[in-house]
């Protein structure tokens, strides 16, 4: 993106006065004296742009009185009765659109950016309806009319999802990546990407670098964000399946077996069993079924022969089915008493959880005391004695309670695996329990039928009737549970299907997760990171760093900042490396703020390792701290020397003409620059 | 057994550290003083056994929950209670920290003490239980109270 051109317009009872510019697609250097208006200058332009959270606030605050309130010329003073600013913007591919902010005006909010298309400010393109946008109301990132987002769009960016430091998402805002391309004067200069407004990202420089230098990690990471996803679809997709499984087998007294309620990718359907329990002993699903049929067809049989049946037979009949009964009753009331220890035992293991619980509470407690006493010298939270300075066991009952004792971390630890243990052994439990409900409503079922069956063949025997009631009441019941069974088993087998898919989809799942590499960065990434790093040492040996040896500078992959990895190795202080910003003169360290932004936007437009950068640069006062001027020409040269690369460079050289003359010497530029003060008649 | 004893010929035995109740940590049973004398203690005075009776009350939750019906009621209907040999060691361990003072009728919490117990309290996860009785108790459990019951004790 290129900015073309600005114009400030202060409406004022004498006329229109304020500024306006263009700036060349190379290097353009705006030359002006202290408190001339250069930062008023640099300041519109952010303004313009939606971008003064890189100033430090929100809305028309952030700039001068002279822009909003008043102004003196010569001697007057004049006051503004209505301001606002113009910025033409080019993006790559060759799209021209001029942007419009107020910054005091009775009717337009300063919130508002309208949008023309067409070049007003160069061309002199007349302004058509504008496209309203909006900043700063919550979602103008996010949404289509907000500013930011037209932006991002009209610069191309698709920009990613970063983790917050809360533990949530967010868009990676704009204004973080133009802090790596607009450098402010106060503080600006005083770490690398120092402007970052804040918007809760956690590691916010760290990810604008990633992103400019174009790192895979945002598509990594949203590749491992959609497995997530998927995960989460494939657990509710099982839980359904299952719970719906579990209740149908319920229904019909039976038990799974051989199935994990919660996903797994081993499923094998043939080793999934249905099984009918009483209790005590357990007959599978098939056996069941031919059980009941083998009696239905005995039952079928006994109803032809009914009406030669003797009494006495009938009597026998009568009193086999009592027996059953009564040995129905006896497993009833064993299955439920069973149930109720099962409950009993598990109250019993809640309550153990809690406890487990709040002593982990409380021994967490404990660790923290420990930090906090040993920050306030407390000599007991580090195991010493206040008096004798004797080192002392971490227990107040040492002497009283013989042999070796915990500390305070294992004595945690080992009560989390207690808690574990009590959460699986509660988990068994309510399984447990759950079949054995099971169990209990089947037995009760089982039970009422051969209740009435007894009672049917009372009837028989005292009526003699032609055709057994008994008889015909057990077999619809048992015709009744063989449909209920067969419906079951389809059910059951559509279920299982569907569970064999979720099965599959989580091994592929799991495989996908595996492929994704396991460090930060992959090799492409380190490539490009060791690029970045020789440019950011080529840059520094230009601009004449003589803090530390150059080649010993290296780019640290966990702050993708630069570090310097010791001379003193070959002292054995191995491996120390302290950060440049404490070991750099104040001069020194603003070279390799030079060197950092450039060479950000140098690894960004090499060939293969295409980045992110934009293409532009702002840079207000880089020559802090009495920069020697052949170090400014070096900036200076190799801003200009970038082909593709638009920098504005606002300086005052010191306020001095022979510093300016060697800092620009022999270069190709664009000189912007005025008399008195910036702010003057438009004609 | 038999057999794997017969075939090792020995058994060895490894004695493993064995838990410790947080209640016996020294800091965990000094802060817990220092709260008790911070949050429910006039002018962060206490005599001794007034000290053991929160520490008593504060080992159960049926104990503490008395406590607090207690300080509503402004009588004391708990008979006894147990004087725990820990406390006593943790009070000898915080004077000589300088986190507790000896007074003419039992102890003082120092400044020391105070700054550490506010920074405690800084973290809200931070004894949270024990905080929120205690604040509900207040400062109305009375040295008064406490003496009444330990007056009947003498004269059993």
């Amino acid at each position: 993106m290129n900015i073309l051109a600005i114009k400030l317009r202060l409406a004022t009872e004498t006329g229109d006065f304020g500024f306006q510019f263009e700036f060349s697609r190379g290097l353009t250097v705006i030359r002006a004296n202290n408190s001339s208006g250069k930062s008023t200058l640099f300041n519109c332009l952010m303004y313009g742009l939606g971008m003064e959270e890189l100033i430090g606030g929100k809305g028309e605050k952030v700039l001068p009185y002279a822009v909003k309130d008043y102004f003196f010329q010569g001697d007057v003073r004049v006051e503004v009765v209505a301001s606002e600013v113009f910025i033409e913007i080019e993006n790559s591919t060759g799209k021209c659109v001029t942007l419009r902010r107020a910054i005091r005006d009775t009717v337009r909010n300063p919130k508002l950016v309208e949008v023309f298309d067409g070049a007003h400010l160069t061309a002199g393109t007349v302004l058509g309806t504008p496209k309203p946008t909006y900043l700063f109301d919550s979602g103008s990132a996010q949404k289509q009319e907000g500013f930011h987002q037209f932006l991002e769009n009209f610069m191309g960016y698709h920009l990613p999802q970063v983790a917050t430091t809360s533990g949530g998402v967010t868009k990676l805002y704009l204004q973080t990546v133009f802090a790596a391309l607009a450098v402010e004067q106060k503080r600006g200069w005083t770490d690398y990407i120092a402007n970052i407004p804040f918007f809760g990202i956690r590691d916010a420089r760290i990810r604008v670098t990633e992103f400019l230098l174009g790192l895979s990690v945002f598509e990594r990471q949203a590749k491992r964000s959609e497995l997530d996803a998927a995960s989460m679809a494939i657990d509710t997709d099982w839980r359904r399946a299952y719970d719906t499984l579990r209740q149908a087998a319920t229904t019909n007294g039976l038990v799974i077996e051989g199935l994990s309620g919660t996903p797994t990718a081993l499923l094998d359907a043939v080793t999934v069993m249905f099984v009918k329990s009483n209790g005590k002993s357990q007959t599978s699903f098939v056996e069941h079924v031919s059980q009941i049929r083998a009696e239905h067809a005995e039952l079928g049989a006994k109803a032809a022969a009914y009406g030669k049946v003797s009494g006495t037979e009938a009597l026998q009949q009568l009193e086999s089915a009592t027996a059953e009964l009564q040995r129905l009753n006896v497993l009833h009331e064993r299955a439920t008493a069973n149930l109720t220890l099962q409950r009993a035992s598990l109250d019993e293991l809640r309550n153990l959880l809690a406890e487990a619980n709040e002593d982990l509470d409380r021994n967490k407690t404990a660790l923290k005391l420990r930090v906090l006493g040993a920050q306030m010298e407390v000599e007991v939270a580090s195991d010493h004695c206040p008096t004798c300075h004797q080192s002392v066991d971490d227990t107040l009952l040492f002497g009283i309670v013989s042999g070796p004792q915990m500390d305070l971390s294992t004595n945690v630890e080992y009560l989390e695996s207690q808690r574990r243990m009590l959460q699986r052994q509660i988990n068994g439990a309510q399984e447990e329990i759950r079949q054995s409900e099971i169990a209990v409503t089947d037995v009760a079922g089982r039970l009422a039928a051969k209740h009435d069956y007894r009672n049917s063949l009372r009837g028989d025997v005292s009526t003699g009737a032609a055709e057994s009631r008994a008889i015909v009441r057990r077999q619809i019941q048992i015709e009744l549970e063989l449909s209920n069974l067969e419906a079951f088993e389809s059910q059951a087998a559509t279920l299982l299907e569907t569970l064999g898919e979720v099965a599959k989809r989580l091994a592929a799942n799991q495989a996908a997760r595996r492929g994704l590499p396991k460090d930060a960065y992959g090799p492409e990434d380190l490539s490009r990171i060791a690029l970045f790093e020789k440019n950011f040492r080529g840059n520094a040996s230009s601009f004449g760093y003589e803090s530390a040896e150059i080649a010993d500078i290296r780019i640290s992959l966990d702050t993708l900042t630069p570090i310097l990895s010791e001379l003193e190795l070959r002292e054995i202080r191995s491996k120390v490396q302290t950060s440049l910003t404490a070991d750099s003169s104040a001069s020194d360290f603003v070279r390799l703020i030079w060197s950092y932004l450039l060479a950000l936007y140098q690894t960004s437009t090499m060939r293969g390792f295409e980045g992110h950068h934009p293409g532009f640069l702002l840079m207000d006062e880089p020559g802090q701290h009495s920069m020697r001027s052949s170090s400014q020409h070096a900036l200076l040269q190799l801003l200009s020397g970038a082909t593709r690369l638009q920098s504005i460079v606002a300086a005052s050289f010191d306020e001095n003409e022979s510093v300016f003359l060697e800092a620009t010497a022999g270069l190709d530029f664009k000189l912007i620059r005025w008399e008195g003060k910036i702010i003057q008649r438009l004609s | 057994m038999a057999e794997f004893i017969a075939e090792r010929g020995h058994l060895r035995f490894e004695r493993r550290p064995s838990p410790v109740l947080v209640e016996h940590r020294p800091l965990y049973k000094i802060c817990q003083l220092l709260l008790v004398l911070h949050l429910s203690s006039r002018g962060g005075k206490s005599t001794l056994p007034r000290l053991h009776l929160f520490n008593w009350a504060l080992k159960r939750t049926d104990r503490i929950q008395k406590l607090v019906g207690a300080a509503k009621a402004k009588v004391l209907h708990i008979t006894a209670w147990g004087f725990d040999p820990a406390v006593a060691i943790a009070i000898r361990f915080a004077i000589a920290e300088e986190l507790l003072q000896t007074t003419s009728t039992g102890y003082q919490i120092t400044e020391k003490g105070l700054s550490l117990i506010a920074e405690v309290l800084k973290d809200p996860g931070a004894f949270s239980g024990e905080r929120a009785l205690l604040k509900e108790i207040g400062k109305d459990i009375t040295e008064n109270m406490v003496e009444t019951v330990a007056r009947g004790w003498e004269s059993a």
